[in-house]
């Protein structure tokens, strides 16, 4: 098999998938605007106009102020920062520490594999909202990084990857197990290669399929689960903003200011929308059996 | 005699109907209907389960989860004691000994391991301890009190998620490639795109508050004040008020539920023995119903497991929004407020929920598909 090949293969079933390039052109289109946010946000996000408190959509503002006179669009555009920050850095971490630990247990099994897995059904076992809320407030008075943006989400980051990698685990176990009969991985123990050369060169980059699709799955969940987190009022610290901050202070004004829910909300329901639909073409394109 | 395992499933579903019929009218259920109830059904459970062989695969499994539980109660204790903050810290600090006194009374200046153990040996004597905040009441009762509550919302949520979902799916996978088809699956995606926290708020605005007839149509908005149309916003008094928090619980699973039937059912409308059963004449009704739809709910089944998870979770934002008082709330605020004990129990009991939820989906499973090897 050439190296790469699936990829290939993958990118042309997909480019006949229009439906889902818009959503990849949307959520590169979302990227950018969180990388150029200090360039393209008309005010600086914490700058308060006094005198516009709570207004409606204007030529000013286009998306209104917040109750602090802040512009809504401006805190949009850094929320998009945060948001897609928190979702692709926990779905990355996770996806290594799942990965690892999916792969080491099913290609060694025996009872490494069973001990392992004890593991992973234990901690399926707790609801992940619940130690997501303990281990973010645990960690977030933990300084790891220096960066203001990092250091506020640094709890969130943390609860979030912890949560993350079981189901990645349980997936490239599965997949591991399954490639780990084929002739080729036979054919490369027959010549000697070590567990880890096996395990990397040959069994990691043929189960790459299914992988890139769990890990477009996992993103949107992640930015759902920091916005829960920010909805409960354990999220970032003000004066930052996630969506989901955004939307819990809309949801408080809901009934007299409700420009102030739409407009974020509106930006997390596409982000969600293009993530879930890129997600079935990737898995369409990648990986016919697992239609769903 | 072969007759009495289903007879006996049916009666206890029909009981539950009954339960269900009771609390949307009077709120409540009398307690020897429940009684009844729980004694047909986990006759019928056991029934089933030794009837198909199951027993050593239930004790097995059952001690495994206890095994889990006990992990969860030690990571949790300590967890705790990684929190910053204690539980008496207040914004102005009390007086050192009074803290002092507060803390030996409930038992917080012994050593760690000793907290550790009567901890452990509390929770298998079924004792759970008493609240550091809500002074004088005992955790077991504050989850007495509020786990109905969440327990209703999140079984009506179930419900509702299924008596959706199937037929949506089915109707979309009846007519596969239509239009009826890609209607289905956009509001299956919308549905699954649109997080709880902008649900529960789109709906409040549109069934609460009126919108958008509240601007154009005074008149007949003065009409729905008037006469009591519009759902409440908030609590949890009335089965009216029911309405807007298990709608906004389930449409989620519904949507996920829904892409999940289609699926299936595709997957097995494909499959030799329904090729067959055409083959035979039957009509594409009786295939459709008789054939497919048993087949292709099994995959269905495995993601109740999964779909209990998702509405213990939703369940915290959805209290929160409509003022539920059930056990989310109190957990949040248990975090807050470091009220150790609380925090332990309730992570236990929603542990104890996802790991019953999940043993039984795998109970059926088999008892549904006993070609299935569950390990």
């Amino acid at each position: 098999m050439k190296s790469g090949g699936w990829l290939v293969e993958g990118f042309h079933e997909l480019k006949k998938n229009r439906l889902a390039w818009v959503c990849l052109f949307f959520i590169a289109f979302v990227c950018l605007v969180a990388l150029t946010a200090r360039w393209i946000s008309p005010y600086p996000f914490d700058e308060q106009h006094i005198d516009h408190l709570l207004e409606g959509p204007s030529s000013q503002f286009w998306f209104g102020t917040d109750k602090l006179g802040r512009d809504l669009l401006s805190r949009i555009i850094y929320g998009a920062r945060m948001s897609m920050a928190v979702g692709i850095i926990t779905a990355v971490i996770s996806l290594l520490i799942g990965a690892l630990y999916g792969a080491v247990s099913g290609w060694f099994g025996g009872w490494i594999d069973a001990v392992m897995m004890r593991v992973v059904d234990i901690a399926y076992s707790i609801p992940s909202l619940v130690i997501m809320i303990l281990v973010k407030v645990i960690f977030d008075s933990v300084a790891l990084f220096s960066n203001p943006e990092l250091k506020a989400l640094t709890g969130t980051l943390i609860a979030l990857s912890i949560v993350g990698w079981v189901s990645l685990a349980r997936l490239v176990r599965g997949q591991v197990l399954q490639v780990k009969e084929m002739a080729y991985i036979e054919a490369g123990q027959a010549l000697g290669f070590g567990h880890w050369q096996l395990l990397f060169r040959h069994v990691l980059p043929n189960i790459m399929g299914p992988i890139i699709v769990m890990l477009t799955f996992r993103i949107p969940a992640n930015i759902l689960f920091e916005s829960f987190l920010s909805f409960i009022g354990l999220g970032l610290q003000p004066p930052f903003s996630s969506w989901g901050v955004l939307a819990a202070d809309g949801a408080d004004l809901l009934e007299s200011y409700p420009h102030l829910i739409l407009f974020p909300g509106a930006a997390l329901y596409l982000t969600m929308m293009a993530f879930q639909l890129l997600g079935d073409g990737l898995r369409d394109a990648f990986d016919p059996k697992m239609r769903l | 005699m072969t007759a009495i395992g289903p007879l006996l499933f049916w009666l206890s579903f029909l009981l539950g109907l009954a339960m269900v019929l009771f609390d949307l009218v009077y709120m409540t259920v009398p307690s020897l209907l429940v009684t009844i109830f729980w004694v047909v059904f986990l006759v019928s459970f056991f029934w089933g389960v030794i009837k198909q062989n199951l027993l050593p695969f239930f004790i097995k499994r059952l001690l495994s989860s206890l095994f889990v539980v006990f992990v969860i109660a030690t990571l949790t204790f300590f967890l705790l004691r990684l929190l910053p903050g204690g539980p008496f810290d207040e914004e102005k600090a009390l007086p050192v000994h009074v803290k002092k006194n507060i803390e030996k009374k409930y038992g917080l200046d012994k050593p760690v391991h000793i907290q550790y153990w009567s901890h452990i040996s509390g929770i298998t004597q079924g004792h759970l301890g008493y609240s550091y905040k809500y002074e004088g009441r005992e955790v077991s009762e504050i989850i007495k009190d509020a786990f109905p509550v969440s327990f209703k919302l999140g079984f009506y949520a179930l419900l509702l998620s299924f008596l959706i979902g199937v037929p949506l799916g089915l109707l979309a996978a009846a007519h596969h490639g239509t239009r009826w088809d890609s209607a289905a699956m956009v509001v299956a995606i919308s549905g699954i795109s649109l997080p709880s926290f902008l649900m529960a708020p789109l709906l409040i605005y549109i069934f609460s508050f009126g919108w958008p007839i509240n601007h154009w149509f005074p008149g007949f908005y003065q009409w729905l004040v008037d006469y009591d149309i519009l759902l409440p916003a908030a609590l949890w008094h009335s089965p009216r008020h029911y309405i807007l928090p298990v709608v906004t619980l389930g449409i989620r699973p519904a949507a996920f539920i829904a892409r999940l039937t289609r699926a299936s059912v595709l997957d097995v409308i494909h499959s030799d023995f329904v090729r067959t059963a055409r083959a035979k004449g039957l009509s594409d009704k009786v295939v459709l119903y008789h054939h497919v739809l048993r087949n292709s709910l099994v995959p269905v089944l495995t993601y109740a497991g999964p779909l209990v998870a998702g509405i213990l979770s939703g369940s915290f934002i959805v209290e929160i929004i409509f003022a539920i008082p059930g056990i989310a709330k109190y957990f949040v605020q248990s975090v807050f407020n470091r009220d150790y004990p609380l925090i332990m129990a309730l992570t236990l009991l929603f542990s104890v929920m996802l790991i019953l939820a999940n043993l039984v989906v795998d109970l059926l499973y088999k008892v549904v598909d006993p070609r299935i090897e569950v390990s």
